[in-house]
């Protein structure tokens, strides 16, 4: 009975979003801001078929599909169904990566990722190179790593020339992250500064203190504001780790984050050369397609990355040690003495890849393949 | 419609689970094989009593409870029923309180940090509290070392001179699959067997870690050395500090060589004030039960036995769960080596050790209050949890 009624329900929650699809179809195809080709100069399709193919996406697979002129569908004949949908994607990846059984046994992993403080902690003891952290804070103390002991916010000011980058314990996107220093007795957020509550306040949500990094001249030239990150996917293929798909993250137009969600560019690093492709890509609704960056001016195609295939070589050793996990998505800067690793995400995006490198709804599922006996997963 | 009906489900579910289990409340009342006192000495219920006070208990509860002779509830006088928490309200709460939490807006589970022993053992390790050393871990065809990170096949194992550790499954529970690894001379011993490489390696890649092998302390390893006696402390965050909520000792006896009460070990109560142990020590209902004065193997008596680094123990676990923020209460397996308290594990899913000594019903519901079925995350931040 109680079953019946679920499956009622569940199909009566499916019908009802599919009709208000149609309105949220409608509406996408008819504002500006986002119906807008990332190709201005190649034929575009009518916007009545691109009404209808938005219609047929809607009715396959259950979602509007607001990454259509992203991954360039409104101009030339693509196969769509090369590109997997965000919703079967989604419920993929955090199936796998949810929960893994070891032996009869299992567990969620995923708080070594999610949580930033555990990551540093996990990392150190394995001497994979990561920001390190200075302090924890929250329930409105500080623990320092260094000295080992909690004191107040205030102990801050006993720091004369600190300087670090807070982070929420749990954010994500760089949600709330900031940069603070203490300078001639001041406490400075973002460059402003803050009075001891107001800070106090600020750090109330759960907050690690990190150690600032410097980029390599290289990653910084593309932008000098934020550090530039190679976003490396790697992926469990039965019993062995091997690479998914490499990018490079970069921020733009007065950011000083490189998060394609807060505005910044993305595109392909060639893996066999570690070098930039020509088109980096905006998110839908932020800009369009680019081959130089728009302050710095360089020039993306052939644009070495240095030490990419370190990089690369050392998120696929790290996930070896994180055998609970199925897909992760790395976001490595690059300084003066090679990789470091800044964090995993579990819930890392296939939207923004499949827009600079092309569907890849065949390679996701290639690797959707269980380690046997032994194994994990 | 949907909450009606399932709220109704879980009733007509309860009442059949109490009228398949009336048999069962029956036999532990009558069954001699089950009816067996740890209170010889002293006066007690009659049987048509014991069954009606465990099916009282299965009707309020929905349990058969498996410790009603353990708690002493046989006894005329001594333990009270009302001030010992049920299992399934005890493990739901318990549960709830670790298994989702939130931090601002984001909510994340951390039972994994203590789930998983390579995990934990590499948390322990940048945090500096001592935990015997993991010096791999092996799942698959792949082994990962540590020290030096590398990552390589079994026949590695085989080029080792010498080795004293002990192999865990990463996710297993109450010593379930461990074993003593020794390598003498590039021999390979398992529990004191030679065992060749290849059949090593099928048990290995089913995920299990190498750790070091623990010595402990001379006046524990005096009670039963083929074991390590563990600290068994459970410490509660109360949301403005970290609780000691219980402190016991476990120890092996026979041929064991783990200490694990679910194993067939002894466990006791030590007296938080003073560090000494008291006098009585029990068995497991399922492993026989029985309370002893003294050790089996040893002879040593309990009562007054000084427990060394206790309170350096203590103090090391408080310590520690600050740092393990995530979860609300941990049960902690302490050993006491020469030199003080090594953590060899945490545990989110401790069970209760309420002794005839001590019903823990309220300081439980003290620190970790009832929040209801189907309650969203702790938040670990504004007091609808802890910190």
């Amino acid at each position: 009975m109680i079953s019946i009624l679920k499956k009622l329900n569940r199909f009566a929650r499916r019908w009802l979003f599919t009709f208000a699809g149609v309105v949220t179809v409608t509406r996408f195809v008819n504002d500006p801001k986002k119906a807008y080709s990332y190709y201005p100069d190649l034929p575009a399709k009518s916007k009545a078929r691109v009404w209808l193919e938005l219609i047929g996406w809607l009715f396959r697979h259950g979602e509007v599909n607001t990454f259509y002129y992203y991954y360039g569908f409104d101009v030339s004949p693509v196969d769509q169904g090369a590109y997997i949908p965000y919703n079967e994607f989604k419920d993929l990846r955090n199936n796998w990566n949810r929960a893994i059984y070891i032996g009869r046994r299992t567990t969620s992993y995923l708080a070594l990722l999610r949580d930033k403080y555990m990551f540093y902690l996990l990392l150190s003891s394995l001497d994979f190179p990561t920001p390190k952290v200075l302090g924890l804070c929250i329930g409105g103390s500080i623990d320092w790593l260094d000295t080992h002991t909690t004191e107040g916010i205030d102990s801050l000011m006993r720091r004369p020339g600190f300087k670090a980058f807070c982070k929420t314990i749990l954010g994500e996107s760089a949600e709330g992250a900031f940069p603070l220093r203490v300078e001639k007795g001041l406490l400075l957020l973002d460059g402003a500064p803050v009075t001891l509550p107001d800070l106090t306040r600020r750090l109330a949500g759960g907050f690690i203190i990190q150690e600032f990094i410097e980029q390599h001249p290289r990653t910084a030239e593309l932008y000098p504001p934020c550090i530039n990150t190679l976003r490396i996917n790697t992926i469990r293929k039965g019993n062995d780790v091997v690479l998914f798909s490499s990018c490079m993250k970069m921020g733009a137009n007065g950011s000083t984050r490189d998060n394609w969600a807060s505005g910044g560019l993305i595109g392909v690093i060639d893996r066999e050369t570690g070098r930039l492709m020509k088109e980096f890509k905006f998110q839908p609704g932020r800009g369009g397609v680019v081959t130089r960056h728009p302050q710095s001016g360089v020039v993306f195609e052939g644009y070495e990355i240095p030490f990419f295939k370190e990089a690369v070589r050392m998120a696929v050793e790290l996930h070896s040690f994180l055998y609970g996990i199925h897909s992760i998505g790395w976001d490595v800067a690059i300084t003066k003495d090679g990789p470091l690793i800044i964090e995993g995400n579990d819930n890392w995006v296939i939207a923004a890849h499949q827009g600079v490198e092309g569907g890849l709804r065949a390679r996701f599922l290639d690797t959707l393949v269980h380690g046997g006996k032994g194994g994990s997963c | 419609m949907l909450t009606i009906l399932r709220a109704f489900r879980r009733r007509l579910r309860k009442i059949a689970f109490i009228l398949a289990h009336v048999g069962e409340a029956r036999r532990m009342a009558y069954d001699p094989a089950l009816n067996v006192t740890y209170f010889s000495g002293e006066e007690l219920k009659s049987k048509p009593r014991i069954f009606l006070d465990i099916l009282w208990w299965l009707v309020r509860f929905g349990e058969i409870n498996v410790y009603y002779y353990n708690y002493g509830f046989d006894r005329k006088r001594g333990a009270r029923m009302e001030e010992y928490i049920d299992y399934p309200n005890f493990k739901r709460i318990r549960n709830m309180y670790n298994s989702r939490v939130a931090i601002g807006r984001h909510v994340t589970d951390y039972e994994c940090i203590l789930k998983d022993k390579f995990v934990f053992s590499q948390v322990m390790k940048t945090l500096g509290f001592p935990t015997p050393e993991v010096i791999a871990c092996c799942l698959g065809d792949r082994v990962r070392w540590t020290a030096p990170r590398r990552i390589t096949g079994y026949d590695e194992l085989g080029s080792i001179e010498s080795l004293s550790a002990f192999c865990k499954p990463f996710l297993g529970e109450c010593a379930e699959g461990a074993f003593r690894l020794t390598v003498e001379g590039k021999r390979l011993l398992r529990n004191g067997a030679e065992i060749s490489i290849e059949k090593l390696r099928l048990i290995l890649r089913e995920g299990y870690i190498i750790q070091k092998y623990v010595a402990q302390h001379p006046r524990l390893a005096a009670l039963h050395s083929h074991s390590v006696a563990t600290l068994r402390l459970v410490t509660i965050n109360s949301g403005k500090e970290i609780v000691l909520f219980e402190s016991c000792l476990k120890m092996g006896a026979g041929k064991l060589i783990v200490s694990n009460f679910a194993a067939g070990g002894l466990i006791g109560e030590i007296d938080r004030a003073t560090g000494k142990l008291m006098r009585d020590f029990y068995g497991n209902p399922t492993h026989g039960g029985g309370r002893v004065q003294r050790h089996p193997d040893s002879g040593i008596m309990f009562e007054g036995f000084e427990v060394p680094f206790y309170f350096e123990a203590v103090a090391m676990a408080k310590a520690l769960h600050r740092r393990l923020y995530g979860l609300r209460s941990i049960g902690w397996d302490i050993a006491i080596g020469p030199d003080g308290p090594i953590i060899i594990e945490g545990n989110d899913n401790w069970e209760l050790t309420q002794t005839p000594l001590t019903g823990m019903k309220r300081e439980f519901y003290r620190l970790m209050p009832d929040r209801g079925i189907r309650r969203g995350p702790v938040n670990i931040l504004n007091g609808s949890g802890t910190v």
